[in-house]
């Protein structure tokens, strides 16, 4: 059997944290690249270039394949994502869903590497720059 | 992989001075619509060795109706490291693999379902639910 396919089309550009004060993710890029959804993720505090290989330092341009998903078994068009893998030193997982044009994402990392930082997970709303989309 | 430790609910062990208090998360929770759920029916989170487990409930499709038990990941928010607010638990199915993700959020549970297929007709999807203990509507 064919899987049936969830078109990423809704989720994709570019989003920004409504909370221009606030660490962790500031922007999200969602592109499609040959029918995959990937997510270009920048973190606030970001340096210059990407900075893989800092253990607890902010990350820039971090890239994460997501998965499309529907609102029902039966559906076709996206309404949220999941994304798993790496976020510089740290483990993630971004639960990213769309509410009346925004964008939620629910951030959660573990550092494996250091014991002392601690399971974080925080929530943040994201908008279209070009405006408000009605979806 | 689902697990099934043998440990359940218990009295509240010693915390190592790192681990969070995940007390806000323990208990058995209650999906708000039962008539036609969005996501497990029931969560049952549990002490797990120094962490969590969750098992979870649903309505018999895709997944099955008890969906086992499985260890899970205890998150804090930022700047608050001696309390978890929320768990992740990844089950696999199979062809199916289900990400349940949730927070705590004044007295509530608020999960989000994520479930994937590796074949099969059925869409990837996704699902928000609420729920409330067991014993808070007693």
């Amino acid at each position: 059997m064919t899987p049936r396919t969830v078109d990423p089309a809704p989720l994709a550009g570019s989003w920004i944290n409504f909370d221009t004060t606030a660490t962790g993710i500031r922007l999200v890029g969602a592109g499609i690249d040959g029918g995959r959804l990937m997510l270009r993720i920048t973190e606030r505090g970001a340096p210059e270039t990407a900075q893989e290989a800092l253990t607890d330092g902010p990350v820039t341009g971090a890239v994460l394949p997501a998965v499309p998903l529907a609102d029902s078994i039966d559906a076709t068009t996206a309404v949220a994502f999941l994304a798993e893998g790496p976020l510089g030193s740290r483990r993630a997982i971004l639960c990213g869903y769309l509410n009346r044009g925004l964008l939620t994402l629910d951030v959660h990392t573990v550092d494996p590497g250091d014991a002392r930082m601690p399971n974080l997970m925080y929530r943040a709303h994201f908008y279209r720059p070009e405006g408000a989309d009605p979806r | 992989m689902t697990t099934r430790p043998t440990s359940h609910d218990g009295p509240a062990a010693p915390r190592p001075p790192a681990a969070p208090d995940v007390s806000v998360l323990l208990g058995d929770w209650v999906n708000t619509e039962q008539g036609s759920p969005q996501g497990p029916l029931r969560l049952s989170v549990t002490r797990h060795d120094q962490g969590l487990a969750v098992r979870a409930f649903g309505t018999g499709g895709p997944q099955p109706r008890d969906w086992g038990q499985v260890s899970a990941v205890a998150y804090t928010a930022p700047g608050t490291p001696s309390a978890a607010w929320s768990f992740s638990a990844t089950y696999d199915f199979g062809s199916l693999r289900t990400v349940v993700c949730a927070y705590h959020k004044t007295g509530i549970l608020v999960a989000t379902t994520s479930s994937v297929f590796s074949g099969g007709e059925h869409a990837d999807h996704w699902a928000r639910s609420f729920y409330h203990r067991a014993e808070g509507r007693a």
